[in-house]
Protein backbone atom coordinates (compact mmCIF):
# COMPACT_ATOMS: atom_id res chain seq x y z
CA UNK A 1 0.00 0.00 0.00
CA UNK A 2 1.78 3.53 -1.75
CA UNK A 3 0.99 6.61 0.42
CA UNK A 4 0.80 10.09 -1.16
CA UNK A 5 3.54 11.99 0.70
CA UNK A 6 1.92 15.68 1.45
CA UNK A 7 4.63 18.17 0.08
CA UNK A 8 3.93 21.87 1.11
CA UNK A 9 5.25 23.06 -2.51
CA UNK A 10 2.06 21.03 -4.36
CA UNK A 11 -0.31 23.31 -2.08
CA UNK A 12 1.40 26.63 -2.37
CA UNK A 13 -0.91 27.34 -5.70
CA UNK A 14 -3.67 26.94 -3.41
CA UNK A 15 -2.11 28.77 -0.34
CA UNK A 16 -0.93 31.75 -2.18
CA UNK A 17 -4.12 32.33 -3.51
CA UNK A 18 -6.16 31.86 -0.60
CA UNK A 19 -3.98 34.60 0.74
CA UNK A 20 -4.57 37.05 -2.19
CA UNK A 21 -8.04 36.18 -2.08
CA UNK A 22 -8.02 36.86 1.69
CA UNK A 23 -5.72 40.09 1.08
CA UNK A 24 -8.25 41.50 -1.57
CA UNK A 25 -11.00 40.90 1.10
CA UNK A 26 -9.66 42.73 3.68
CA UNK A 27 -9.05 46.04 1.01
CA UNK A 28 -12.52 44.99 0.25
CA UNK A 29 -13.90 45.78 3.93
CA UNK A 30 -11.35 48.56 4.45
CA UNK A 31 -12.65 50.66 1.38
CA UNK A 32 -16.10 49.67 2.98
CA UNK A 33 -15.24 50.93 6.42
CA UNK A 34 -13.14 53.82 5.24
CA UNK A 35 -9.93 52.12 6.30
CA UNK A 36 -7.85 53.14 2.55
CA UNK A 37 -9.01 56.60 2.50
CA UNK A 38 -5.78 57.77 1.70
CA UNK A 39 -4.97 55.32 -0.92
CA UNK A 40 -8.03 56.22 -2.45
CA UNK A 41 -7.25 59.58 -2.42
CA UNK A 42 -3.84 59.22 -4.32
CA UNK A 43 -5.84 56.65 -6.44
CA UNK A 44 -8.08 59.40 -7.55
CA UNK A 45 -5.70 61.84 -8.05
CA UNK A 46 -3.68 59.77 -10.02
CA UNK A 47 -6.24 58.47 -12.23
CA UNK A 48 -7.76 62.40 -12.57
CA UNK A 49 -4.25 63.27 -13.67
CA UNK A 50 -4.45 60.50 -16.82
CA UNK A 51 -8.20 61.30 -17.65
CA UNK A 52 -7.51 64.98 -17.63
CA UNK A 53 -6.04 65.34 -21.12
CA UNK A 54 -8.93 63.19 -22.54
CA UNK A 55 -11.41 65.45 -21.38
CA UNK A 56 -10.85 67.81 -23.94
CA UNK A 57 -11.72 65.52 -26.85
CA UNK A 58 -14.84 64.64 -24.22
CA UNK A 59 -15.35 68.26 -24.05
CA UNK A 60 -14.82 68.37 -27.98
CA UNK A 61 -17.19 65.92 -28.79
CA UNK A 62 -20.02 66.81 -25.91
CA UNK A 63 -19.05 70.24 -27.88
CA UNK A 64 -20.61 68.54 -31.29
CA UNK A 65 -23.34 67.13 -29.57
CA UNK A 66 -24.83 70.63 -27.72
CA UNK A 67 -23.75 72.39 -31.87
CA UNK A 68 -26.44 69.40 -33.64
CA UNK A 69 -28.73 70.16 -30.87
CA UNK A 70 -27.92 73.67 -30.87
CA UNK A 71 -28.62 74.06 -34.74
CA UNK A 72 -31.98 72.00 -34.62
CA UNK A 73 -33.10 74.26 -31.74
CA UNK A 74 -32.26 76.99 -34.09
CA UNK A 75 -34.21 75.80 -36.76
CA UNK A 76 -37.21 75.03 -34.97
CA UNK A 77 -36.79 78.94 -33.42
CA UNK A 78 -36.21 80.09 -37.03
CA UNK A 79 -39.39 78.29 -38.25
CA UNK A 80 -41.50 79.85 -34.80
CA UNK A 81 -40.06 83.35 -35.56
CA UNK A 82 -41.35 83.02 -39.52
CA UNK A 83 -44.81 82.23 -38.13
CA UNK A 84 -44.72 84.47 -35.56
CA UNK A 85 -43.74 87.52 -38.64
CA UNK A 86 -46.84 86.16 -40.42
CA UNK A 87 -49.21 86.43 -37.77
CA UNK A 88 -47.68 89.78 -37.03
CA UNK A 89 -48.08 90.78 -40.59
CA UNK A 90 -51.86 89.17 -40.33
CA UNK A 91 -52.68 91.51 -37.52
CA UNK A 92 -51.72 94.50 -38.98
CA UNK A 93 -53.48 93.96 -42.13
CA UNK A 94 -56.48 92.93 -40.21
CA UNK A 95 -56.18 96.27 -37.99
CA UNK A 96 -55.60 98.18 -41.26
CA UNK A 97 -59.08 96.71 -42.53
CA UNK A 98 -60.84 97.24 -39.55
CA UNK A 99 -59.93 101.33 -38.98
CA UNK A 100 -60.78 101.00 -43.16
CA UNK A 101 -63.92 99.53 -42.23
CA UNK A 102 -64.46 101.86 -39.32
CA UNK A 103 -63.46 105.24 -41.32
CA UNK A 104 -65.28 104.06 -44.59
CA UNK A 105 -68.75 105.61 -45.67
CA UNK A 106 -69.57 102.37 -47.89
CA UNK A 107 -71.46 99.51 -46.31
CA UNK A 108 -68.42 96.87 -46.62
CA UNK A 109 -68.64 93.42 -46.48
CA UNK A 110 -65.05 91.69 -45.20
CA UNK A 111 -64.12 88.79 -47.84
CA UNK A 112 -61.35 85.94 -47.30
CA UNK A 113 -59.69 85.49 -50.31
CA UNK A 114 -59.73 81.99 -50.76
CA UNK A 115 -58.22 81.22 -54.33
CA UNK A 116 -56.01 83.60 -56.51
CA UNK A 117 -55.04 82.60 -60.20
CA UNK A 118 -52.13 85.36 -61.07
CA UNK A 119 -50.25 83.72 -63.71
CA UNK A 120 -52.03 84.46 -67.10
CA UNK A 121 -53.82 87.04 -68.75
CA UNK A 122 -57.17 85.93 -67.49
CA UNK A 123 -56.44 86.57 -63.84
CA UNK A 124 -58.85 86.34 -61.35
CA UNK A 125 -58.93 85.74 -57.36
CA UNK A 126 -62.04 83.95 -55.68
CA UNK A 127 -63.69 85.50 -52.74
CA UNK A 128 -65.73 83.31 -49.57
CA UNK A 129 -68.42 85.39 -50.01
CA UNK A 130 -71.78 85.03 -52.21
CA UNK A 131 -75.22 85.66 -52.97
CA UNK A 132 -76.17 84.22 -49.61
CA UNK A 133 -74.13 87.42 -47.56
CA UNK A 134 -75.83 89.91 -50.42
CA UNK A 135 -72.69 89.77 -53.15
CA UNK A 136 -73.82 91.01 -56.24
CA UNK A 137 -72.18 90.98 -59.65
CA UNK A 138 -70.56 93.87 -60.37
CA UNK A 139 -69.36 95.10 -56.91
CA UNK A 140 -65.70 95.98 -56.10
CA UNK A 141 -63.77 94.70 -54.21
CA UNK A 142 -60.97 96.95 -52.38
CA UNK A 143 -58.69 96.35 -48.80
CA UNK A 144 -57.68 99.25 -46.75
CA UNK A 145 -54.96 100.22 -49.80
CA UNK A 146 -57.32 100.78 -52.58
CA UNK A 147 -59.17 98.78 -55.51
CA UNK A 148 -58.46 95.18 -55.99
CA UNK A 149 -61.03 94.18 -58.54
CA UNK A 150 -64.88 93.66 -58.96
CA UNK A 151 -67.44 90.62 -58.56
CA UNK A 152 -67.75 88.94 -62.13
CA UNK A 153 -69.37 85.77 -60.84
CA UNK A 154 -71.22 85.37 -58.10
CA UNK A 155 -71.97 82.09 -56.34
CA UNK A 156 -73.85 81.52 -53.45
CA UNK A 157 -71.23 81.47 -50.81
CA UNK A 158 -68.33 81.90 -53.22
CA UNK A 159 -67.83 84.71 -56.12
CA UNK A 160 -64.78 85.06 -58.52
CA UNK A 161 -63.22 88.68 -58.76
CA UNK A 162 -61.65 90.44 -61.46
CA UNK A 163 -58.55 92.46 -60.57
CA UNK A 164 -57.12 94.83 -61.85
CA UNK A 165 -54.58 92.71 -63.56
CA UNK A 166 -56.58 91.24 -66.05
CA UNK A 167 -56.69 92.40 -69.63
CA UNK A 168 -60.40 92.73 -69.76
CA UNK A 169 -60.76 94.84 -66.81
CA UNK A 170 -61.66 98.45 -67.17
CA UNK A 171 -62.19 101.14 -64.91
CA UNK A 172 -63.62 104.98 -65.11
CA UNK A 173 -60.85 106.77 -63.21
CA UNK A 174 -59.51 110.56 -62.51
CA UNK A 175 -56.36 111.91 -61.16
CA UNK A 176 -56.56 113.52 -57.50
CA UNK A 177 -54.94 116.24 -58.13
CA UNK A 178 -56.27 118.13 -61.23
CA UNK A 179 -59.37 116.05 -61.70
CA UNK A 180 -58.60 115.13 -65.34
CA UNK A 181 -60.70 111.76 -66.14
CA UNK A 182 -59.67 108.55 -67.72
CA UNK A 183 -59.61 104.69 -68.30
CA UNK A 184 -57.21 102.54 -66.25
CA UNK A 185 -56.66 99.24 -67.72
CA UNK A 186 -53.84 96.92 -67.70
CA UNK A 187 -51.82 95.87 -70.83
CA UNK A 188 -50.99 92.62 -69.89
CA UNK A 189 -47.22 93.22 -70.61
CA UNK A 190 -45.93 93.51 -66.82
CA UNK A 191 -47.38 93.06 -63.55
CA UNK A 192 -46.46 96.18 -60.92
CA UNK A 193 -47.96 98.76 -63.70
CA UNK A 194 -51.67 99.73 -65.24
CA UNK A 195 -52.19 102.26 -67.61
CA UNK A 196 -54.76 105.54 -67.59
CA UNK A 197 -55.68 106.31 -71.05
CA UNK A 198 -57.61 109.36 -72.81
CA UNK A 199 -56.19 112.01 -70.65
CA UNK A 200 -55.65 115.15 -73.00
CA UNK A 201 -51.97 115.84 -73.27
CA UNK A 202 -52.66 119.66 -72.41
CA UNK A 203 -53.01 118.51 -68.87
CA UNK A 204 -50.46 118.43 -66.74
CA UNK A 205 -49.37 115.13 -65.01
CA UNK A 206 -46.79 114.60 -62.59
CA UNK A 207 -45.31 111.53 -60.91
CA UNK A 208 -47.00 110.85 -57.28
CA UNK A 209 -50.46 112.12 -58.44
CA UNK A 210 -53.23 109.65 -57.11
CA UNK A 211 -55.71 107.67 -59.41
CA UNK A 212 -59.04 107.13 -57.54
CA UNK A 213 -62.19 105.91 -58.90
CA UNK A 214 -63.91 108.78 -60.09
CA UNK A 215 -67.56 107.25 -60.14
CA UNK A 216 -68.69 108.60 -63.91
CA UNK A 217 -69.05 105.14 -65.28
CA UNK A 218 -72.16 104.51 -62.79
CA UNK A 219 -70.19 101.08 -61.74
CA UNK A 220 -67.88 102.17 -58.89
CA UNK A 221 -68.22 104.71 -56.39
CA UNK A 222 -65.98 107.64 -56.75
CA UNK A 223 -62.87 108.22 -54.72
CA UNK A 224 -61.16 104.69 -54.43
CA UNK A 225 -57.83 104.82 -54.70
CA UNK A 226 -56.12 102.31 -57.43
CA UNK A 227 -52.55 103.80 -57.68
CA UNK A 228 -49.55 106.34 -58.08
CA UNK A 229 -48.52 107.73 -61.61
CA UNK A 230 -44.91 106.43 -61.82
CA UNK A 231 -44.47 108.39 -65.65
CA UNK A 232 -46.19 109.20 -68.56
CA UNK A 233 -45.88 109.21 -72.28
CA UNK A 234 -47.27 110.70 -75.00
CA UNK A 235 -49.65 108.98 -77.76
CA UNK A 236 -48.04 109.88 -80.72
CA UNK A 237 -50.32 111.00 -83.78
CA UNK A 238 -53.02 111.50 -80.48
CA UNK A 239 -53.49 114.71 -78.42
CA UNK A 240 -53.90 112.25 -75.35
CA UNK A 241 -51.32 111.08 -73.34
CA UNK A 242 -50.99 107.58 -71.77
CA UNK A 243 -50.03 107.81 -67.86
CA UNK A 244 -48.62 104.63 -66.13
CA UNK A 245 -49.53 104.07 -62.56
CA UNK A 246 -48.50 101.72 -59.91
CA UNK A 247 -51.09 100.01 -58.06
CA UNK A 248 -51.57 100.77 -53.89
CA UNK A 249 -52.73 97.14 -53.78
CA UNK A 250 -50.52 94.42 -54.03
CA UNK A 251 -52.22 91.45 -55.03
CA UNK A 252 -50.00 88.99 -54.43
CA UNK A 253 -49.74 89.78 -51.06
CA UNK A 254 -53.55 90.37 -50.28
CA UNK A 255 -55.25 88.03 -48.27
CA UNK A 256 -58.55 89.96 -47.07
CA UNK A 257 -60.50 92.59 -48.64
CA UNK A 258 -63.93 93.81 -48.74
CA UNK A 259 -66.81 93.89 -50.87
CA UNK A 260 -68.34 97.66 -51.48
CA UNK A 261 -71.86 97.03 -51.36
CA UNK A 262 -72.56 99.06 -53.75
CA UNK A 263 -75.18 98.91 -56.20
CA UNK A 264 -75.20 101.55 -59.59
CA UNK A 265 -78.01 104.43 -59.09
CA UNK A 266 -81.13 102.79 -61.30
CA UNK A 267 -81.67 107.00 -62.30
CA UNK A 268 -78.64 107.19 -64.08
CA UNK A 269 -78.68 103.62 -65.58
CA UNK A 270 -82.49 104.42 -66.60
CA UNK A 271 -81.25 107.86 -68.78
CA UNK A 272 -78.39 105.95 -69.96
CA UNK A 273 -80.40 103.53 -71.45
CA UNK A 274 -82.76 106.62 -72.85
CA UNK A 275 -80.14 108.00 -74.13
CA UNK A 276 -78.92 105.29 -76.29
CA UNK A 277 -82.55 104.36 -77.68
CA UNK A 278 -82.59 108.01 -78.81
CA UNK A 279 -79.56 107.01 -81.63
CA UNK A 280 -81.16 102.97 -82.60
CA UNK B 1 11.42 37.65 -12.33
CA UNK B 2 12.29 37.22 -15.86
CA UNK B 3 12.53 40.15 -18.38
CA UNK B 4 9.92 38.41 -20.40
CA UNK B 5 7.66 39.06 -17.02
CA UNK B 6 8.61 42.34 -16.72
CA UNK B 7 7.23 43.07 -20.28
CA UNK B 8 4.12 40.81 -19.29
CA UNK B 9 3.43 43.27 -16.36
CA UNK B 10 4.41 46.34 -18.87
CA UNK B 11 1.42 45.48 -21.36
CA UNK B 12 -0.48 44.11 -18.60
CA UNK B 13 -0.41 48.31 -16.99
CA UNK B 14 -1.18 49.12 -21.13
CA UNK B 15 -4.21 47.06 -21.18
CA UNK B 16 -5.55 48.63 -17.82
CA UNK B 17 -4.66 52.17 -19.00
CA UNK B 18 -6.37 51.35 -22.21
CA UNK B 19 -9.62 50.63 -20.06
CA UNK B 20 -9.05 53.47 -18.05
CA UNK B 21 -8.59 56.17 -20.95
CA UNK B 22 -10.10 54.53 -23.69
CA UNK B 23 -12.48 51.36 -23.31
CA UNK B 24 -14.75 53.08 -20.52
CA UNK B 25 -15.85 55.59 -22.78
CA UNK B 26 -16.85 53.16 -25.72
CA UNK B 27 -19.90 52.02 -23.38
CA UNK B 28 -22.32 50.39 -25.45
CA UNK B 29 -25.97 50.74 -23.91
CA UNK B 30 -23.85 50.87 -20.46
CA UNK B 31 -21.57 47.80 -21.08
CA UNK B 32 -17.96 48.23 -21.38
CA UNK B 33 -14.81 45.64 -22.31
CA UNK B 34 -12.94 44.82 -19.60
CA UNK B 35 -9.21 44.46 -21.83
CA UNK B 36 -7.50 43.50 -18.38
CA UNK B 37 -9.03 40.21 -18.54
CA UNK B 38 -8.86 39.28 -22.17
CA UNK B 39 -4.43 39.96 -21.30
CA UNK B 40 -5.05 37.59 -18.09
CA UNK B 41 -6.75 34.59 -20.20
CA UNK B 42 -3.58 35.05 -22.68
CA UNK B 43 -1.20 34.93 -19.92
CA UNK B 44 -2.89 31.74 -18.40
CA UNK B 45 -1.57 30.09 -21.24
CA UNK B 46 2.17 31.16 -20.97
CA UNK B 47 2.65 31.01 -16.78
CA UNK B 48 2.27 28.39 -14.26
CA UNK B 49 -0.35 28.87 -11.96
CA UNK B 50 1.14 30.32 -8.74
CA UNK B 51 2.87 33.05 -11.10
CA UNK B 52 0.03 33.81 -12.95
CA UNK B 53 -2.01 34.05 -9.75
CA UNK B 54 0.34 36.48 -8.07
CA UNK B 55 1.26 39.11 -11.37
CA UNK B 56 -2.96 38.98 -11.83
CA UNK B 57 -3.36 39.72 -8.25
CA UNK B 58 -1.01 42.85 -8.78
CA UNK B 59 -2.36 43.75 -11.93
CA UNK B 60 -5.85 43.36 -11.11
CA UNK B 61 -4.89 45.51 -7.62
CA UNK B 62 -3.65 48.31 -10.09
CA UNK B 63 -7.09 48.49 -12.02
CA UNK B 64 -8.66 48.26 -8.40
CA UNK B 65 -7.01 51.22 -7.54
CA UNK B 66 -7.76 53.48 -10.75
CA UNK B 67 -11.33 52.29 -10.89
CA UNK B 68 -11.56 52.68 -6.89
CA UNK B 69 -12.61 48.87 -6.76
CA UNK B 70 -9.95 48.35 -4.08
CA UNK B 71 -10.46 44.23 -3.83
CA UNK B 72 -13.24 43.63 -5.96
CA UNK B 73 -11.01 42.77 -9.50
CA UNK B 74 -8.24 41.83 -7.45
CA UNK B 75 -10.46 38.67 -6.00
CA UNK B 76 -12.26 37.71 -9.11
CA UNK B 77 -9.87 37.47 -11.36
CA UNK B 78 -7.28 35.60 -9.04
CA UNK B 79 -10.56 33.53 -8.50
CA UNK B 80 -11.39 33.23 -12.40
CA UNK B 81 -7.68 32.60 -12.63
CA UNK B 82 -7.05 29.55 -9.90
CA UNK B 83 -10.50 28.16 -11.36
CA UNK B 84 -9.77 28.00 -15.49
CA UNK B 85 -6.26 27.45 -15.42
CA UNK B 86 -6.40 23.88 -16.14
CA UNK B 87 -8.80 24.51 -18.77
CA UNK B 88 -6.66 27.02 -20.69
CA UNK B 89 -4.07 25.19 -19.58
CA UNK B 90 -5.29 22.30 -21.56
CA UNK B 91 -5.81 23.83 -24.82
CA UNK B 92 -2.88 26.25 -25.37
CA UNK B 93 -1.73 23.66 -27.78
CA UNK B 94 -4.63 23.08 -29.95
CA UNK B 95 -5.79 26.04 -32.55
CA UNK B 96 -9.03 27.60 -31.53
CA UNK B 97 -11.41 28.48 -33.74
CA UNK B 98 -13.20 32.25 -33.55
CA UNK B 99 -15.94 31.39 -32.29
CA UNK B 100 -14.36 28.85 -29.42
CA UNK B 101 -12.29 32.04 -28.62
CA UNK B 102 -15.18 33.81 -28.15
CA UNK B 103 -17.31 31.35 -26.40
CA UNK B 104 -13.89 30.39 -23.98
CA UNK B 105 -13.55 34.89 -23.37
CA UNK B 106 -17.77 34.85 -22.68
CA UNK B 107 -18.05 31.87 -20.42
CA UNK B 108 -14.59 33.45 -18.67
CA UNK B 109 -16.12 36.77 -18.40
CA UNK B 110 -19.57 35.88 -16.89
CA UNK B 111 -17.72 33.60 -14.25
CA UNK B 112 -15.73 36.82 -13.65
CA UNK B 113 -18.49 39.23 -13.83
CA UNK B 114 -21.07 37.08 -11.59
CA UNK B 115 -18.16 37.05 -8.65
CA UNK B 116 -17.48 40.24 -9.35
CA UNK B 117 -21.51 40.74 -8.81
CA UNK B 118 -21.98 38.68 -5.46
CA UNK B 119 -19.22 40.30 -3.92
CA UNK B 120 -20.52 43.48 -4.44
CA UNK B 121 -24.04 42.26 -3.23
CA UNK B 122 -22.31 41.00 -0.02
CA UNK B 123 -19.89 44.21 0.62
CA UNK B 124 -22.91 46.59 -0.43
CA UNK B 125 -20.87 49.12 -1.11
CA UNK B 126 -21.49 49.48 -5.43
CA UNK B 127 -24.74 47.91 -5.70
CA UNK B 128 -26.44 50.79 -7.00
CA UNK B 129 -24.43 52.01 -9.90
CA UNK B 130 -24.90 48.42 -11.56
CA UNK B 131 -27.39 47.00 -13.63
CA UNK B 132 -26.68 43.34 -13.24
CA UNK B 133 -28.02 41.61 -17.04
CA UNK B 134 -26.40 44.34 -18.31
CA UNK B 135 -23.29 44.15 -16.45
CA UNK B 136 -23.00 40.44 -16.69
CA UNK B 137 -23.66 39.80 -20.14
CA UNK B 138 -23.55 42.92 -21.80
CA UNK B 139 -20.11 42.96 -20.45
CA UNK B 140 -19.31 39.69 -21.35
CA UNK B 141 -20.30 39.85 -24.43
CA UNK B 142 -18.55 43.40 -25.19
CA UNK B 143 -15.40 42.03 -23.66
CA UNK B 144 -15.39 38.37 -26.27
CA UNK B 145 -15.97 40.66 -28.95
CA UNK B 146 -13.09 42.40 -27.94
CA UNK B 147 -11.16 39.24 -27.39
CA UNK B 148 -12.28 38.15 -30.86
CA UNK B 149 -11.40 41.14 -32.78
CA UNK B 150 -8.11 40.63 -30.68
CA UNK B 151 -7.65 37.30 -31.72
CA UNK B 152 -8.16 38.18 -35.61
CA UNK B 153 -5.85 41.08 -35.89
CA UNK B 154 -3.23 39.05 -33.62
CA UNK B 155 -3.58 35.81 -33.62
CA UNK B 156 -3.32 33.34 -31.04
Amino acid sequence: MRFRSFKLSDAKDYIVTALILLFAFAIMIGRHQGGIDTLRKISITSFSLLEEPLSNIRVYRQALNTNTYLQRQNILLQDELSRLRSIEEENKQLRRLLDYQEQSDFDLSPVLIVGKQLDGLNNTLTIDAGTARGIKEGMPLVSSDGLIGKIVLAGKNYSQVMPYYNSLFRISARIQENQANGIVSWTGDRYGELVMDFVPKTIVVDSGYVVETSGNSNQFPAGIPIGRVIRTEPEPGRQIQRIFIEPFVMLADIAEGFVIEFEPDSNRTNLQQEYNQLFE
Amino acid sequence: MSTETYKDVLIGFIFILAEALIFQHLSFIGATPDPLLLFVLWLAMKYDRLKLVLIVAGLSLVQDALFDFWGLNMFSKTLLCFMIFNFVNRRKESRLLIWQIFLVIFMASVIHNLIFLGLTSFIEAYTTGFFPIIFVLGNSLYTALVGAMLFIFKGN
